[in-house]
């Protein structure tokens, strides 16, 4: 009786909640490449640092390239992030990197280039844990079109 | 029977509340200023020491940091808010620490300045505090410093601004010599590292550390800190004096025109310059001023030493820790504007489960040498 009473007052202390359920969208490394929502172009991201750091400025590294494979260097690519389920987005404003512009041009814009479709967006920032969701909006010359991708932090 | 009593309520902690247990401890040494080319020069602390504890900073004399970072009190005062000079109205925010400036990446409630060596500019020249000015800044500097401070700084300078920009780096070199210290709960986890039988926390405080952990009050106080060192609208019922205290919403803003940021003419740059080397201030250019969860969101502040530091909140509204434990038990009201922070669901805890949180939190103080 005694022994019972000890086991039922040392249980999980009542009103914390049970362990979380298990993250809806585990963290993907990124690596392989994924066709944007309209088929127009293939991306393949990675952060760095890697894996997405809690509550620290990192970039995402984007490679561009066409449903062949193929790089696509005189694109866009912008890279947003929020978290569904908070309704809020990041608490910094992401920058694109200009890429290699002719003089007197400031990219992102025309005439800009990523060698290789390499692109790089500074100053994401993940401030809370929980699930996120990554945007990336792409523009080229197959027209603009975009991918959604959930991470779990 | 006796005997199995003792090891039935021995609370075990599971493989997740261990392994966030071992992100809260222990406290590494204070990162680099980035800003801040005499942040670890022992001149310049000794410097910077004499400067906080010195009356003669301010406008009349009569106060100095200390007079409201009170060693005594882990550099608080113990008041809702802060004495005005003379018989002025005082602020309406209440006294933090600063045993862990070192390690913040923005200063204030609302994390208006970037760096502890501008936070310093502020008091010093704010009307309410020190009432002073860079120009009697410098003029006292040249009366009463010249000895100390030009085997730091050379010569006094012309420009009273970058001596007023000097103080606050000697200040924040001699606020980087504090810390919150070791405590009881580092013990703790110190033992949980190597696997030890650990007898350095009670009963008591290791199901408030279990509620803690599963509760969600890691989701913001979180890190060896206890802090995200980010800011959030828990809808604490503003009772601060002159209306509505918009926290970060305006804070974001004036860090970014400040000149004394870390983008500004005074920011030193002891890193590698040049090409390739990374661009400075990253947390300041990428700030989000307009970011919709910036009203009424306040610093998230570290929970050390936090029972020796009453009453809390920006606003000092809370006078102790079970206070607090019942304000997110209920989550009273809703803010005046924006919006409390989503995740923050009422706790409903228990008088038990409050006074196990609060005994927790006591685990985090610093054990004097
Ligand atoms: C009149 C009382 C008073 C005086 C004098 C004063 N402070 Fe403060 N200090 C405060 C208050 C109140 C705050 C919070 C203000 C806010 O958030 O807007 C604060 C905030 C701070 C912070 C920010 C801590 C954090 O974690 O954000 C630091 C660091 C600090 N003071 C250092 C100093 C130094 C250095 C001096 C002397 C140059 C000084 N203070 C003089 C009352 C004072
Ligand atoms: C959503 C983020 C968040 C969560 C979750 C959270 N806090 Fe806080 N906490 C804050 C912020 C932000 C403040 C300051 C708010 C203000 O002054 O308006 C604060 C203030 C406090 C203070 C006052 C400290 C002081 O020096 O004034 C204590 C104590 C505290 N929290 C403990 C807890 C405990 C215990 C839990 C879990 C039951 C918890 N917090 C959950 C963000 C959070
Ligand atoms: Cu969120």
């Amino acid at each position: 009786m005694l022994l019972l009473w000890a086991l039922l007052a040392c249980d999980v202390p009542t009103s914390a909640p049970a362990e979380p359920a298990a993250p809806v969208a585990p963290g993907v490394a990124g690596a392989a490449p994924v066709a944007t929502a309209a088929g127009r172009y293939r991306v393949a991201w990675s952060a760095d640092p890697a894996p997405i750091p809690f509550n620290t400025l990192f970039a995402i590294r984007t490679v561009l390239t066409d449903p062949s494979g193929a790089p696509v260097p005189d694109g866009v690519v912008l890279v947003d992030a929020t978290m569904p389920q908070h309704g809020h987005g990041m608490p910094t404003h992401p920058v694109p990197d200009p890429g290699s512009c002719p003089a007197g041009v400031v990219g992102p814009a025309d005439g800009c280039v990523h060698p290789g479709g390499v692109y790089r967006t500074e100053g994401m920032k993940f401030h809370m844990p929980g699930e996120w969701v990554l945007h990336f909006q792409v523009d080229g010359p197959a027209g603009p079109d975009a991918l959604d991708v959930h991470y779990a932090l | 029977m006796v005997a199995l009593w003792a090891t039935a309520c021995t609370p075990q902690l599971t493989p997740r509340e261990q392994a966030l247990a071992l992100t809260l401890s222990p406290v590494p040494g204070p990162p680099p200023s980035a800003t801040n080319a005499v942040a670890d020069n022992p001149a310049a602390a000794a410097l910077g020491k004499a400067l906080f504890f010195d009356p003669a900073l301010s406008a009349d004399g009569a106060r100095s940091c200390a007079s409201c970072h009170d060693p005594a009190k882990h550099f608080t005062d113990g008041q809702q808010f802060a004495a005005g000079v003379g018989a002025g109205p005082g602020g309406s925010r209440n006294v933090p620490s600063v045993e862990s400036a070192a390690w913040q990446t923005w200063y204030f409630w609302d994390g208006r300045a970037d760096s502890a060596w501008s936070q310093a500019t502020g008091p010093i020249r704010n009307p309410i505090e020190m009432n002073n000015t860079a120009a009697g800044v410098r003029d006292h500097v040249l009366a009463a410093y010249v000895a100390p401070w030009t085997p730091v700084f050379g010569p006094v300078a012309d420009d009273p601004d970058v001596v007023l920009a000097q103080v606050g780096k000697a200040i924040e070199s001699f606020e980087r010599t504090l810390s919150p210290g070791p405590a009881r709960f580092d013990q703790y986890v110190a033992d949980l590292r190597t696997g030890t039988v650990s007898t350095a926390l009670t009963e008591e405080e290791l199901r408030g550390l279990r509620l803690f952990i599963d509760s969600g009050c890691v989701n913001c106080h979180n890190g060896p800190l206890f802090t995200d060192h980010s800011f959030h609208n828990i809808g604490v019922p503003q009772v601060a004096r002159g209306g509505l205290d918009a926290g970060r919403a305006i804070g974001a803003v004036q860090v970014q025109r400040d000149p004394f940021n870390c983008l500004g003419a005074f920011a030193d740059r002891p890193g590698p310059a040049g090409e390739g080397a990374p661009e400075p201030c990253p947390e300041l250019r990428f700030l989000d001023n307009s970011f919709p969860d910036w009203p009424l969101a306040f610093k998230t502040p570290s929970l050390r030493n936090v029972t020796h530091t009453a009453p809390y909140m920006h606003d000092g509204s809370m006078a102790t820790l079970d206070a607090v434990l019942m304000f997110y038990s209920e989550l009273p009201g809703t803010p005046l504007a924006g919006h409390r922070e989503l995740t923050l669901q009422p706790l409903r805890l228990s008088a038990a489960d409050r006074a196990d949180v609060v005994s927790f939190l006591g685990t985090l103080d610093g054990i004097s040498p």
